[in-house]
C-alpha cells in the first residue's frame, strides 16, 4: 500500500456488492487520491464496473444488487440514509461506456444538469454550456451548431459530450466506466489527453479494459481479480515490480 | 436441390403467397367497399354530411343525415382518448419507473388478463352495473357518451399501457442511467429523457389507441344509447358509425340507398384509420433521429 498524507476523496471501506447470492466485489478497501488518476484494472467480469457503479450507488438500479461496508465521500457514508443522492451526484459524475446523449440538442445536453441543480437564468446556462464544452475541448466543433440534435455527433464528440455534460454541473469527482472501449483509435487519444487535463480540477476513477492505457494515463492503479482487489498502488511502481503473481499474470498479458 | 434448400424455397413461398394474398384481399375488400358506397354520393349527395336528420326506413321522404353519427363518433373517441392516453401514460411510467419486479409482474399479467376480456362482457358490465348508477345523479337517460367512454377506457387501458410501456422499455437503460447520473430524480430522467427518447413509440401508442377507439362497435352499441342525434353533453346518447352499420346492416335491403350509405359509414371509418396509420408511420420516420 502507498501510504499517503492526505485523506482521499473517497475512501471504500470493507465493502462488498451481490447480485442476489453472486458475488460482484467482496472486502474492497481503498482510498481514491485528490486530483489524481486512479485506474481499475483486471480482466473482464472482475468486478470493475461493480465497484465503480457502487460509489455513485448507480448499481442501485439493478434490483438484486445488495452490498455491506462503506464507500465514505467527504468523510460521509455514501449508503447512509441521510445522503441526498441528487446531490452526492452532483458532486461524483460518471461517463460510460457507450455514449449516452440525451434525445435534445447539443445545448439542452449540456443545460439539463445545471437547470436541475437550480440554475436558470439564460446568461448564466450560455456561459456553463460554453465553458463546459471548451473544457471537453468540443466547443471549436459544435459551436454553431448548439441547437442541433446531439445524436447526430460522431461516436467521440458524443463521449466528449456526455464528458462535458458531467463538468457543467462542477462535480468533484469523475468515474470513467471503459469510455473509449466504442471508440477509434483517434478518439480514444482525444479522451486520453481530456482527461490528463481535467484531472489538474478533478480527482478521476477510470474503469479499463486497455492495460496500456491504463499505464499512460493513470497515477496510480487498482487491480482486481474475480471480485477480489490484489493490488493497489502507485501505477509506474506496480508495472516496474507488481507484488502479486496474479497482477504480474496480467501485466504479462497471460490473463486478459 | 438439397432437402434443406427445398424446405427453404417451399417456406419463402408459402410465406410470400400468404403476405400477397393479405394485399390481395385488402385491395379486394377496399374497392368493393368504394363500389358499394358510391351511389350513396350520388344519390344523397351533400346532404350525407350536412343533415342532422337520420330516417333512412321512412318510406314517403327518408332522410340520410350522417352529421350526427360523424359527431356522436368522434365525441365518444374524443372523450375515451382524454382518459384513456394520459392514464395509460402514467400506468406506463408508474411500471418503468417505480414499480418493483414483482409489481411489475403482478401489474402486467392483470392487464394481460384484462386485455383477453371481449368487449361484449365490458358492454354488458356496464349495462347492468355501471349505467343503473347515473339515475342516481339525474341523469335522463343510463346509456350515453359518458357511459360508452368509460366502458372504452376499461377495453383500451390495456392495451394503450403495455403498448406505451414497451415504448419506454425499448429505451436503452444507459438514458435513464445517464440522467440519473446527473443527480436527476427518477420522475425527471422517466419524463424528460425517457419519455422523449421514446417519443415516437409513444405517438404511435396514441394512434393506434385512437384507431381502436374510433373503430370499436360492441360497447358502443349496447352502451351508448343509440340516438342520432346532435349530443349537447357527454350524458347524451349517441349513435356512432360502427353501431349504426352493426344494427342497421342486417335489416336493410341490399342495393337500396340505406344500404350504400351504410357502406359509406364503414368508408368513412377506413379513411380514418387509414389516415391514423398513415400519420404514425410519418411520425416514427421523423424521429428516428430526434
Ligand atoms: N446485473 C447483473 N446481474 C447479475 N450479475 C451481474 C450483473 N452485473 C454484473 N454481474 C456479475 O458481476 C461480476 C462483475 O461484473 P462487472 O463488475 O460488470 O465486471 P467488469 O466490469 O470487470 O467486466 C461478473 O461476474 C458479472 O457476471
Ligand atoms: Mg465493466
Amino acid at each position: 500500500m502507498v501510504e499517503t498524507t492526505k485523506e482521499p476523496v473517497i475512501q471504500v471501506k470493507d465493502f462488498s456488492g451481490f447480485y442476489g447470492e453472486k458475488v460482484g466485489v467482496k472486502d474492497i478497501t481503498v482510498g481514491f487520491e485528490k486530483n489524481k488518476i486512479t485506474a481499475i484494472i483486471g480482466p473482464s467480469g472482475c468486478g470493475k464496473s461493480t465497484l465503480l457503479r457502487s460509489i455513485n450507488r448507480m448499481n442501485d438500479e439493478i434490483p438484486i444488487y445488495k452490498t455491506q461496508g462503506k464507500i465514505l465521500f467527504e468523510g460521509q457514508n455514501v449508503y447512509s440514509k441521510e445522503i441526498n443522492l441528487t446531490h452526492f451526484r452532483k458532486k461524483v459524475g460518471m461517463v460510460f461506456q457507450r455514449p449516452t446523449p440525451f434525445p435534445m440538442s447539443i445545448y439542452e445536453n449540456i443545460a439539463f444538469g445545471p437547470k436541475l441543480h437550480g440554475t436558470k437564468k439564460k446568461t448564466d446556462l450560455d456561459e456553463i454550456v460554453e465553458n463546459s464544452l471548451r473544457q471537453a475541448s468540443l466547443f471549436n466543433e459544435v459551436k454553431d451548431d448548439l441547437k442541433k440534435s446531439a445524436w447526430g455527433l460522431s461516436g467521440g464528440q458524443q463521449q466528449r459530450l456526455c464528458i462535458a455534460r458531467a463538468l457543467a454541473v462542477d462535480p468533484e469527482v469523475i468515474l470513467l466506466d471503459e469510455p473509449t472501449s466504442a471508440l477509434d483509435p483517434i478518439a480514444t487519444k482525444h479522451i486520453e489527453n481530456l482527461v490528463e487535463e481535467l484531472v489538474s480540477t478533478y480527482t478521476i476513477i477510470i474503469v479499463t479494459h486497455n492495460l496500456a492505457q491504463a499505464v499512460r494515463i493513470s497515477d496510480y492503479m487498482v487491480y482486481m481479480f474475480q471480485g477480489d482487489l490484489v493490488e493497489y498502488g502507485q501505477t509506474s511502481a506496480i508495472v516496474k515490480q507488481p507484488a502479486d503473481p496474479r497482477t504480474e499474470e496480467y501485466l504479462t498479458g497471460k490473463v486478459s | 436441390m438439397t432437402a434443406r434448400t427445398l424446405k427453404y424455397s417451399i417456406n419463402s413461398t408459402l410465406i410470400n403467397t400468404i403476405a400477397f394474398s393479405g394485399i390481395v384481399i385488402l385491395v379486394i375488400l377496399t374497392v368493393f367497399i368504394i363500389k358499394e358506397a358510391t351511389p350513396a354520393l350520388t344519390n344523397v349527395g351533400a346532404e350525407l354530411f350536412t343533415s342532422v336528420y337520420w330516417y333512412p326506413t321512412n318510406s314517403y321522404d327518408p332522410e340520410f343525415g350522417l352529421l350526427a353519427m360523424l359527431i356522436g363518433s368522434l365525441y365518444i373517441t374524443g372523450l375515451t382518448s382524454l382518459f384513456v392516453l394520459p392514464l395509460g401514460y402514467i400506468i406506463a411510467f408508474f411500471l418503468f419507473e417505480y414499480a418493483s419486479p414483482t409489481e411489475v409482474r403482478v401489474i402486467k399479467s392483470a392487464i394481460d388478463l384484462l386485455s383477453g376480456v371481449p368487449s361484449v362482457i365490458i358492454g354488458a358490465f356496464m349495462l347492468v352495473y355501471v349505467a343503473p348508477l347515473t339515475f342516481k345523479f339525474g341523469i335522463y337517460t343510463p346509456e350515453n357518451i359518458l357511459i360508452a367512454s368509460l366502458g372504452l377506457t376499461i377495453l383500451s387501458l390495456p392495451y394503450t399501457a403495455s403498448l406505451m410501456q414497451e415504448a419506454m422499455q425499448s429505451v436503452d437503460r444507459s438514458l435513464k442511467e445517464g440522467a440519473l447520473a446527473l443527480g436527476s430524480t427518477r420522475f425527471t430522467a422517466g419524463f424528460k429523457v425517457v419519455s422523449r427518447a421514446a417519443i415516437s413509440g409513444i405517438l404511435n401508442a396514441v394512434i393506434l389507441t385512437v384507431n381502436r377507439i374510433i373503430g370499436e362497435t360492441m360497447v358502443v352499441l349496447m352502451v351508448a344509447g343509440g340516438a342520432a342525434i346532435i349530443p349537447r353533453s357527454l350524458f347524451d346518447p349517441a349513435k356512432p358509425l360502427t353501431a349504426t352499420i352493426a344494427s342497421e346492416m342486417g335489416e336493410v335491403a341490399q342495393g337500396s340507398v340505406h344500404y350504400s350509405v351504410l357502406f359509406f359509414c364503414g368508408l368513412i371509418l377506413l379513411i380514418f384509420s387509414f389516415l391514423l396509420t398513415i400519420t404514425a408511420r410519418v411520425i416514427i420516420t421523423k424521429n428516428k433521429h430526434v
